[in-house]
């Protein structure tokens, strides 16, 4: 009897630990249940105090249990406790995938945002807020600013070009209209595309222009003459910048290039043969028109 | 680069022009008001003075009419409004608010 008590004993401590959690799912596993139940109700006559510390939870005599009835009481708790860490995980992991997926649907607009917001990549930033219309209100300043004109022009584009005023003296805020006159010295019908810049750099900033003829195709017939405006403004914060407080003088300089279509022809070849162009067609010419180097044009 | 440091990108993003491109006007319809406004602009010594932005205003004008720009609204253009424009204007102001004070 003492060696059946100090079996019990060993039993249950070694099981202590396996009674929280097997009871718990005691019901999905009734016939572990039914086999340790009796083991209880024999136990409950005798006057051992080994098992009596839980008395309010089902109890299991663990001290009848063979040692494959431990091993599989183990087992299922192992796997129980390995089948919610296995739940948890997968549930985290398929949400990261989902937040993912996610982020790859965002991505297009959010890219397209911040390219639109920061100039990434070359895109053009398109900040309406800089033409609303309380900037175009004038500035009184002292001294107004000097706004000079140059003009330049590729050396394989046989174009005269120049501006029609030297400066305008403008006040921040203060719309202005400029002109520059462009002649096709050749006898061909050609395109030209401009780019401007501004001088000092730092002025570059608050030069805003309303309309002008930059970065866009422009084509001359042969012997042609034609004057393109140019309406720009100063931004009236040119004259609350600490940093512009130097400048007085701002230098617009256009430089004209020669472009060409998409399919290489450097000019409007169908227009000297006489054949008519839809303007669908000439839209997309135009559209893929390129600027050309003096390199370009070696091999002609 | 401009002195601000929070701002050093500022400088070198330019911007585009607002309303893109001017077509050409390769057959020349405004380029009486535009010898206008040249004038103008030489005797004052290209000054931007009021009367030569006037001209300015015409040379405009004729653009837009003939569909060489598009049309808008003479403050979106920082020039001074028509006449016309003004008392139709004041004549809005009267009746949304009540002739007198």
């Amino acid at each position: 009897m003492f060696h059946s008590v100090r079996t019990s004993v060993y039993r249950c401590s070694s099981a202590s630990m396996l009674l929280r959690v097997t009871v718990r799912k005691a019901a999905m596993r009734p016939n572990v249940l039914i086999g340790c139940s009796r083991l209880y109700s024999s136990k409950q006559s005798g006057a051992s105090n080994t098992t009596s510390t839980k008395t309010n939870q089902p109890t299991i005599d663990f001290s009848k249990l063979s040692r494959d009835e431990i091993r599989k009481l183990h087992e299922l708790k192992t796997a129980e406790r390995l089948k919610t860490k296995n739940r948890s995980i997968a549930l985290y992991f398929s949400s990261i995938a989902v937040v993912f997926l996610g982020l790859a649907y965002a991505a297009v607009p959010l890219y397209r945002a911040i390219c639109a917001r920061t100039g990434f990549g070359g895109i053009p930033i398109t900040d309406r807020r800089k033409f609303t219309d309380d900037k175009l209100v004038p500035v009184d300043i002292d001294k107004r600013l000097r706004v000079s004109f140059t003009s330049e022009v590729s050396q394989i584009l046989p174009w005269k070009f120049v501006p029609q005023q030297r400066e305008v003296y403008v006040l921040p805020g203060e719309t202005a209209l400029a002109f520059y006159k462009a002649k096709n010295n050749s006898d061909k019908d050609i395109i030209g595309m401009a780019t401007y810049s501004i001088t000092p750099g730092d002025a570059a900033q608050y030069f805003n222009k309303i309309q002008c003829f930059c970065f866009e195709e422009q084509k001359l017939a042969a012997g042609e003459e034609v004057d393109m405006p140019v309406f720009f403004f100063i931004d009236p914060e040119f004259a609350t910048d600490p940093s512009m407080r130097n400048i007085d003088d701002i230098v617009l300089h256009y430089t004209f290039f020669r472009a060409h279509y998409g399919d290489g022809s450097a000019v409007s070849e169908a227009a000297s043969k006489g054949e008519a162009i839809s303007p669908e067609e000439q839209q997309q010419m135009l559209a893929n028109a390129t600027i050309l180097s003096p390199n370009d044009l070696k091999d002609e | 680069m401009s002195g601000n440091p929070g701002n050093s990108l500022r400088a070198l993003s330019p911007t585009p022009p607002e309303r893109g491109s001017f077509p050409l006007d390769h057959d020349n319809e405004c380029i009486i008001q535009m010898q206008k406004y040249l004038n103008c602009m030489k005797l004052v010594g290209n000054e931007n003075a009021p009367n030569c932005r006037l001209l300015a205003k015409e040379y405009l004008r004729c653009r837009m009419d003939h569909k060489l720009m598009d049309r808008d609204d003479w403050n979106h253009l920082g020039l001074p409004r028509d006449l016309e424009e003004e008392s139709i204007s004041r004549d809005k102001d009267e009746h949304y608010f009540g002739q007198g004070k």
